[in-house]
């Protein structure tokens, strides 16, 4: 009897934890969803409007009239003669905005990584003197945001008849970048220094350890760096519309360029081509993140377990 | 063919803690050397500055009489193994084996070829597509060893390879490697703290311990004739036990008695022949060394035998085929511990039928025991003495020892005394003389290539080193080099053995900055007087306290009871500190504690108040005197110390003067060579331009870059030759060799003048010039010491006495012009004590 009573006692409590543990699971997937509807709308939102047929201007419906569809917003992005609607003056040229702006971003995505990288091995493995300091000033250095140089970059450019091209862009892209050695130093110091001694007693000088040894090492850093540095100037609007944005609009980015369409006057013609470029734009990323995902990850962390 | 020379070679990290000390080896060609020692024992530090992953701080290093210093690892044709595999993980372990060949741009055939191999020997070959994360630990070590031999490396360098596998793989891999040393007959060098591996391995064994190098020799030799405790008790497992004990010689035998305990054991003299006769006096304190194999519980051994120590048991621990008997001499003690009474014992564990607690006899063969100093831990019965002492009286200059009367030489000026002590360095024996102490020989031995005799001198043996043969039962006669000679009274110096050398402070300089390291001199001349000064004024302070001066007395009993009661608080945090203490324990050991302290108070107090009352009689006179001499000493020592510094002044003030049309001339020199020189290197570069058929691409580049090494190599030594450097003695400027030169500017780079060094130098690498110049300093004769073979100048300046060995006749009082060859002499640095020539 006395048994019998215990069982029944422990198993009341078993049934009362997991209806307690059910309850939570719920609530945190009702949040959840929640949550997850406010992120997706807008991307739902920005894709109906991008193919509605029915109107060219900013509209609070989703859905459009008629269920009037149509994919001619993205056969006019890639007109080679560029976009001229009959309601404005101006013809824009999104196909050289967006080679532009891939141009840019790929040669930064390559030199910067680059850069990143053997800044990062060299304060990781080199020893000289002032490199502790070294080390202190370029990460206070990076926490500096770029436009605050931004009259002194625009001279320099001027003087190197640089201000108003896509070069002049990269450049300054590019000069900052050795400040985000950080990330990476932390997962090179990880890698065991025996292996550099291993390569040096084999024969190799620093440069063909860097190459050889320690990047085939690092994929998941290397697609870390490149994916930041890919990702700056690909979505920069500040330092393009400033510079870029005074030439003609064959050598706008893509953020410059598509500003002027949700400006005062343009918006009521562009709006929708506007959403259908914000898709088109987001392409490279989301294909080069399914492409690289696994490393992505494992960069981020890989060189966050040792500091 | 490769040799390994490493000579004085030291590691100082830039906090000034110096890891390896003074390293200095010769490794022969196929050569299996293994570094032994503790961690942080410096072995591995050793290795990597062998390899060149490690900068050397000071000494050199030489493959094959090549210089390797500043020598990239890459060249130096080594391969190394290290203790994490260290592969390279993306690669397969083809590829890993053939990156090193690939770098050297070897063709891929022979490539191909050499992989295979190295495969085949280390049975690798089905896993040559597998990446490393795919092996096993010991496959992966393998792997490792594949790529260090396919290169054929001159010396082979492995930095405990086998600490990161397990026990049974351990020891295949350990026959694997000593297998490959068979084969491939190049120089190994092995790092391991494992003293199994050095022993099994190892041609020849480095003991090393805190940067020191304790012992070179062959594993047997290491297990036979440990040269100190440390040795002793590192080689051999379970460790050597250790007692305290003091000996008594008793005639033909020595008496062994065991501290903390009743036991004692005989022991034949003449297995303790080479034993200084101060360690016999059954006063001071020996450690004695036996190793448990040495031991026998086994009641038919400790019945036959005449050494016999009664032993509690602790405990045991099984070891299949064997047992080690714990057990204590004090009968109080529990054998668990460390201590200078715990034995262990090696036994058969079926034939005893011993329980804890038990008492036993063992029985010790006291011949096959090791004897070591107390304080230098260093052993006392070393293979080769290095004096031999004798007691004797002096009368008349003459001195009378075992039955023997030598006359001593005119040097030799001292009064006469009866039973002294006569110290004869082994080294200080001239055998085969023509006069002299007629001796027969009892016994030849060889020891590490050195012939050893004892001599028989009217029943006593003593020893003498050889250079031919001799055989034995011969009669020959000796002499003694007798400035070696020391005598001795109640330990007090009747007479000292001339010094080995001379220390002078010095500087050095180049012609730029002659005044700039003479500052510095001048900075240490001042701290070491105020060292000096120091040191005087306490050794006053105890004269005075002696001679009765109340508040002096107090003063030191004070300081003394500070330190005393310091010491006693450092060693009861000390053993609070050790091990799991209960609660009861600490307790015990804070009441012990308390109660010494306050015995220390105690003590104290009644000092200070017996010093109150009594009625010291003050010794005025001594105290006078002392406090005079003292004051006197130090006033010297400064004056001589301002004479110092004015003659380093303007020896450089000279030098200076004569340095800037020196300067000029050297450059304009080294203008010449240089324009020579790359004159030279355009044509060589020019040479392999034209003719570039027949040479790949890649053998092209790397034939430029050969002819481009070495010419660069050709301007750099041009530059250190039209460098000047001068050694400052005393204020005279000695042009420095290049070999000089180079091995300070090697080892200290740019600190070398801002630093300070002391110099040694030997009595025959003096000169005696007719003229003063800016080459020599000026001494002043006070002394002339005949050692009737060889005549010595006792010289004076400024405050130091220096010996001169030479033929001619000056008298004494007489002022001479010295100046120093620069042959034999030896260079240390000052502060880290490093020697650099």
């Amino acid at each position: 009897m006395n048994k019998r009573y215990n069982l029944g006692v422990r198993d009341t409590k078993n049934t009362i934890a997991r209806y307690k543990r059910s309850a939570a699971d719920t609530a945190i997937y009702v949040i959840l969803t929640v949550m997850m509807v406010l992120w997706v709308f807008p991307f739902v939102f920005l894709l109906l409007q991008s193919i509605r047929g029915d109107i060219t201007g900013p509209s609070y419906s989703i859905w459009p009239k008629d269920n009037n569809f149509t994919f001619q917003k993205y056969i006019d992005l890639f007109n080679p003669e560029g976009i001229k609607l009959s309601d404005t003056t101006q013809t824009f040229h999104f196909v050289n905005w967006y080679v532009n702006t891939l141009i840019v971003a790929i040669i930064v995505a390559l030199i910067q990584t680059i850069i990143v990288l053997m800044t990062a091995y060299a304060l990781s493995r080199l020893r000289f003197k002032g490199r502790q300091a070294l080390m202190k000033f370029m990460l206070i250095l990076g926490m500096f945001p770029g436009f605050l140089s931004m009259i002194a970059i625009y001279r320099i450019l001027q003087a190197l008849e640089l201000s108003t091209s896509i070069f002049g862009l990269i450049l300054v892209y590019i000069s900052g970048s050795m400040t985000g050695y950080y990330v990476s130093k932390g997962f090179f110091d990880t890698i065991s220094h025996s292996l550099d001694e291993a390569a040096m007693i084999d024969g190799a000088n620093k440069n063909t350890i860097f190459w050889k040894v320690i990047l085939p090492l690092s994929k998941p850093i290397v697609v870390n760096t490149v994916l930041n540095s890919f990702i700056g100037p690909w979505g920069d609007f500040m330092m393009s519309n400033y510079l870029v944005g005074r030439a003609s609009d064959t050598s706008w980015t893509v953020a410059v360029g598509l500003q002027s369409w949700i400006s005062q006057t343009n918006v009521p013609y562009f709006f929708t081509h506007f959403c259908a470029a914000g898709v088109v734009i987001s392409l490279p990323i989301i294909i080069a993140f399914f492409f690289l995902q696994r490393f992505y990850v494992e960069g981020v962390t890989g060189g966050a377990v040792k500091g | 063919m490769s040799k390994l020379s490493l000579r004085h070679i030291y590691k100082v990290y830039p906090n000034g803690v110096k890891a390896v000390n003074d390293f200095n080896m010769e490794i022969d060609d196929q050569e299996f050397i293994v570094f032994v020692g503790p961690s942080g024992c410096g072995k591995s530090t050793t290795l990597r500055m062998i390899a060149g992953l490690e900068e050397i701080s000071a000494g050199e290093f030489y493959i094959d009489d090549e210089l390797m210093n500043d020598i990239e690892p890459k060249d130096r044709d080594i391969a190394m193994v290290f203790q994490n595999y260290a592969l390279y993980p993306h690669m397969t372990v083809y590829e890993n084996m053939a990156f090193g060949l690939r770098l050297r741009h070897i063709p891929q055939e022979i490539i191909h070829e050499k992989v295979l191999w190295a495969a085949q020997v280390l049975k690798l070959t089905e896993y040559l597509d597998r990446k490393p994360r795919a092996l096993s630990g010991g496959q992966r070590q393998r792997v490792a060893l594949g790529r260090a031999i396919l290169r054929n490396p001159k010396v082979f360098l492995l930095d405990e390879p086998l600490s990161n596998l397990d026990a049974k793989l351990r020891t295949e891999m350990r026959a694997e490697i000593a297998k490959l040393h068979n084969e491939l007959k190049t120089t190994f060098i092995y790092v391991t703290h494992d003293q199994v591996e050095a022993m099994t391995l190892g041609t020849r064994v480095v003991v090393m311990k805190s940067g020191w190098v304790q012992q070179i020799d062959s594993p047997q030799n290491l297990y036979e004739y440990p040269e100190n405790k440390f040795v002793a008790g590192f080689i051999g497992t379970p460790q050597m036990n250790f007692f305290e004990a003091k000996l008594l010689r008793n005639k033909d035998m020595v008496n062994i008695k065991f501290e903390y305990c009743d036991n004692e054991l005989t022991i034949p003299f003449k297995d303790l022949l080479k034993v200084k006769p101060s360690y016999l006096n059954g006063k001071k304190k020996v450690t004695v060394g036996l190793r448990c194999e040495n031991m026998s519980l086994d009641p038919k051994v400790v019945e036959a035998s005449p050494n016999k120590i009664k032993i509690k048991v602790s405990h045991f621990e099984e070891l299949g085929n064997e047992t080690l008997v714990y057990g204590d001499m004090n009968m109080q003690g529990d054998g668990f511990l460390e201590s200078s009474t715990r034995v262990i014992v090696k036994s058969y564990h079926g034939a005893l039928n011993l329980k804890q607690g038990d008492v036993v006899e063992a029985a010790f063969d006291i011949s096959k025991a090791h004897f070591f100093d107390i304080d230098t831990e260093l052993s006392i019965l070393p293979r080769i003495p290095v004096e031999n002492v004798f007691d004797c009286d002096i009368s008349n200059n003459e001195v009378k020892f075992e039955g023997t009367t030598v006359v001593l030489p005119k040097a030799f000026n001292i009064q006469d005394v009866k039973e002294a002590e006569l110290f004869v360095p082994v080294k200080a024996i001239k055998l085969d003389t023509a006069s002299g102490i007629k001796v027969t020989i009892d016994k030849i031995e060889e020891v590490k290539g050195e012939k050893l005799l004892y001599l028989n001198l009217n029943g006593r043996t003593f020893f003498a080193l050889a250079n031919k043969d001799y055989s034995v039962g011969q009669e020959i006669n000796i002499e003694f080099d007798y400035k070696e000679l020391s005598i001795k009274k109640d330990n007090e110096d009747v007479q000292v053995a001339l010094p080995e050398y001379d220390h002078y402070i010095a500087g050095f300089s180049n012609l730029e900055n002659a005044k700039k390291s003479v500052t510095s001199i001048c900075k240490t001349l001042d701290v070491d007087h105020k060292k000096y000064e120091k040191e005087e004024v306490e050794r006053l302070e105890t004269i005075l306290g002696e001679c009765g001066y109340r508040d002096v007395l107090s003063k030191l009993y004070k300081e003394k009871h500070k330190e005393a009661l310091e010491k006693l608080k450092a060693d009861r945090s000390y053993e609070l500190g050790t091990g799991d203490l209960s609660k009861q324990g600490k307790k015990k050991i804070r009441e012990k504690y308390n109660q010494l302290i306050a015995e220390e108070n105690a003590m104290f107090n009644e000092k200070m108040n017996e010093l109150s009352v009594a009625n010291l009689q003050v010794d005025e006179e001594r105290a006078m005197a002392a406090k005079a001499e003292i004051e006197e000493l130090i006033k010297t020592h400064e004056l001589n110390k301002e004479e110092m510094k004015a003659a380093f002044t303007v020896g450089a003030n000279n030098n200076v003067a004569r340095n800037k049309e020196e300067l000029a001339l050297k450059h304009s020199e080294l203008q010449a060579k240089l324009a020579e020189i790359n004159n030279e290197k355009t044509a060589a570069l020019n040479e392999i331009a034209a003719n570039p058929k027949g040479l790949s691409k890649d053998d092209f580049k790397v034939e430029i870059e050969k002819c481009k090494a070495t010419y660069d190599k050709k301007i750099n030594e041009a530059h250190i030759d039209s460098k000047v450097f001068y050694l400052n003695i005393l204020g005279a400027h000695l042009e420095t060799t290049s070999e000089i030169n180079l091995k300070i500017v090697q080892a200290l780079g740019i600190g070398v003048f801002t630093s300070n060094y002391r110099i040694e130098v030997p009595h025959d690498a003096y000169e005696l010039r007719a003229i003063e110049s800016s080459e020599t300093f000026k001494a002043t004769v006070v002394n002339v010491l005949d050692y009737g073979n060889s005549k010595y100048l006792v010289c004076r300046t400024m405050g130091q006495e220096i010996y001169i060995l030479t033929d001619e006749e000056i008298a004494v009082g007489q002022e001479i012009n010295v100046a120093v060859a620069l042959k034999g002499i030896r260079i240390f640095e000052k502060k880290f004590d490093i020697r650099l020539y």
